[in-house]
């Protein structure tokens, strides 16, 4: 493990790995402060520029601009009570008022020391965790990762909300069915090309990714009347940050909170479909129980407790996450499926292999996490003023530039003009579903994962030559999938539930 | 009935589904391959069936939410910008990386309210410019600038 971890922190710390890692944070810090951009267009208007680099390089500065996107994600949710993304809305709740109340600075020093201890204990027990998750996963066959990523599937639609997880469960039905455009892997069949040679190898990730969360960002942007006051209000904002000083006894008060909420939030951030928005929420509402009287009544005022919670769980689930995407090779959320995505298109596969065949890869991304910690804290931090400036760049300049960097990062990787038509009628279909609030999340993962579900399953028949026996014979399949429907068919029955009750 | 978001979703999936269903029958097998546990169309028919029922009850089930919020929403720039892609996508080669993404560049910034136009020429070349010479220089990624130049 020791000369793993060596050969990764190597990598991590090479000249051109660090240039990669403070520019992705830089990046995904301008692009999360965006309001409405979050971190999984972050990720995708980047991966262009990532898949020029060496995969290790590439997934550190991947990683980067998540953790920038996060961070940048909670700076306009401080300043100005607009979250770009589900998991700084917590952080809005005590960092707005702070913000109000002339301690903007302080409050961003908070979120950023949070966030910094969050990802740090969490990378620390990512450290822990993944080898020894990677060793037990050896043992897994194709089936139980058929069942693994059906569960991870369902994970993510119940995880939607009430009233939306039909809809996310079509989301990401959708997802599956555009994954088998293309040749039948199995058979070498051609399906659904609409006799499109440009089809025969399925649609690019990379394009689909890119238009429905870029371009369909810009593009409803483009729809609805023009207004940059959010923007102008942020800028206004970190014109007049105050001290970003925190007392020693803030730091005392903060101390506690922030260690339980990272361990919490990595916990959360393991279970395939969690992810960051609900840690944030349960560690807010966990410390706010759990206050003492005083101070339990200065929640929603602007209370440090309140402000730090969320900060350090959504860092630490974030980092969580990564532990079943490198360590079975099954993302638990959008962002990670993108990542796992860029991964594939890397020639990379993750999993247990990776940990045993390329060390150096899956310890870079580790280390490179502490390291994007300290970037964001020590770089990220003093230099928001100066991001500030870039948001004054007015939405008719920046739209337009959005879709250019989209439209031509799709076809730098393809060169095929064919590729963009595709992508405008994805944009298209995408602002339609966006309209109508349907999450596209679970879209990236059904596609993402559709694959490697066909695969899976094909490969589970082959051994049990043909027969469909190993989805209740073998007891880890079987278990996995009992919970996937219990995790599926929960809700619906808790509500039929009530409801005859209720009578 | 009422026209909820829900509702109009469901619809609109539910027609891409059926669509997807039919041309899933197109799958040609070889006889072969018919007897196999896992051929080329058992997923899509069963994504087709699970897609169609969950549809189905997204259009049926009892709503009591509002239709979407459409009004004031410009759906003429919407429909000029994916024009716009669109022909951006098909002059890329023939016109050359630099000239086309000049003309997209200065379009959209004039279709969202920049009439100056030395400003939004400047702004269109400079982006492009800076951007070409990065992909040639720094990645390594080599585009016909000019139409004169080549034809990828």
């Amino acid at each position: 493990m020791w000369e793993g971890i060596l050969a990764g922190l190597g990598t991590a710390v090479s000249l051109q790995a660090l240039l990669f890692l403070c520019a992705g944070c830089l990046a995904g810090t301008f692009i999360g402060m965006l309001p409405g951009l979050g971190p999984m267009t972050a990720i995708a208007l980047m991966i262009p520029i990532a898949s020029t680099l060496e995969p290790a390089v590439g997934i550190i500065m991947m990683a980067a601009v998540y953790y920038g996107a996060i961070f940048g994600g909670s700076t306009s949710s401080i300043l100005i009570n607009a979250p770009g993304v589900a998991s700084t809305v917590a952080t809005s709740f005590d960092g707005f008022p702070l913000a109000r109340s002339g301690q903007a600075g302080k409050a961003l020093a908070i979120a950023a020391l949070a966030s910094f201890t969050g990802g740090l204990i969490s990378a620390g027990c990512l450290l822990l965790a993944a080898p020894l998750l990677a060793t037990l996963s050896l043992s897994f066959q194709s089936s139980d990762y058929f069942a693994l990523m059906v569960l991870g599937l369902v994970s993510v639609a119940a995880f939607a909300g009430s009233g939306a997880m039909l809809k996310a469960l079509l989301m990401t039905v959708l997802g599956l069915m555009l994954a088998t455009v293309g040749t039948d892997p199995g058979q070498g069949i051609p399906r659904f090309t609409l006799g499109q040679v440009d089809l025969i190898d399925g649609i690019s990730f990379l394009l689909l990714v890119m238009a429905t969360f870029a371009l369909a960002e810009a593009l409803l942007a483009i729809l609805r009347p023009a207004d940059d006051s959010l923007r102008q209000q942020e800028q206004q904002a970190m014109q007049r940050l105050g001290s970003i000083a925190i007392s020693a006894q803030e730091a005392r008060q903060m101390t506690p909170v922030v260690g339980r909420s990272s361990l919490l939030g990595f916990f959360i951030g393991l279970l395939p479909g969690a992810g960051a928005t609900i840690a944030s929420f349960l560690a807010y509402g966990s410390e706010q129980r759990i206050a003492p009287k005083t101070q339990r009544d200065s929640f929603g005022k602007g209370s440090i407790r309140g402000l730090a919670a969320p900060e350090a769980a959504n860092n630490a689930a974030a980092t969580g996450s990564f532990v079943p995407l490198l360590t079975l090779g099954i993302p638990g959320s959008g962002t990670t499926a993108i990542l796992l995505g860029a991964l594939i298109a890397y020639g990379v596969q993750p999993g247990p292999l990776l940990y045993i065949d390329a060390p150096e890869i899956f310890w870079a991304v580790i280390v490179s996490m502490w390291l994007g910690n300290v970037v964001l804290l020590v770089l990220n931090l003093p230099l928001i003023p100066y991001i500030a400036k870039v948001l004054a760049v007015p939405s008719r300049y920046l739209l337009p530039l959005i879709l250019f960097f989209s439209v031509t990062g799709v076809y730098l990787v393809s060169f095929n003009p064919f590729d963009i038509q595709l992508m405008v009628l994805f944009a298209a279909v995408a602002v339609l579903f966006r309209l109508l609030d349907f999450p596209m999340a679970p879209l990236i993962l059904g596609f993402i994962l559709g694959g490697m579900i066909e695969e899976n399953l094909s490969r589970a028949l082959l051994i049990y030559d043909g027969s469909w026996s190993f989805l209740w014979q073998r007891p880890l399949t079987m278990g996995i999938l009992t919970v996937a429907a219990a995790v599926a068919l929960g809700p619906s029955a808790v509500t039929l539930y009530k409801r005859l009750m209720g009578r | 009935m009422s026209w909820s978001n829900d509702r109009i979703g469901g619809l609109v999936l539910l027609c891409l589904f059926a669509f997807y269903g039919l041309q899933a029958q197109h799958i040609e097998l070889l006889p072969i391959q018919q007897s196999a546990a896992l051929t080329a169309r058992t997923l899509p028919y069963t994504f087709t069936v699970l897609g169609l029922l969950g549809a189905f009850w997204l259009v049926l089930k009892p709503t009591h939410q509002n239709g979407p919020a459409v009004h004031g929403l410009r759906w003429w720039r919407l429909g000029l910008f994916l024009l716009l892609m669109s022909v951006y996508g098909l002059v890329l080669r023939p016109l050359g990386f630099v000239l086309s993404s000049v003309l997209f560049l200065a379009a959209g910034f004039w279709l969202l309210g920049e009439r100056r136009l030395w400003a939004l020429t400047v702004v269109a070349l400079v982006v492009t410019l800076v951007f070409w010479a990065l992909l040639n220089l720094g990645l390594g990624v080599h585009l016909a600038p000019l139409p004169v130049f080549g034809s990828r």
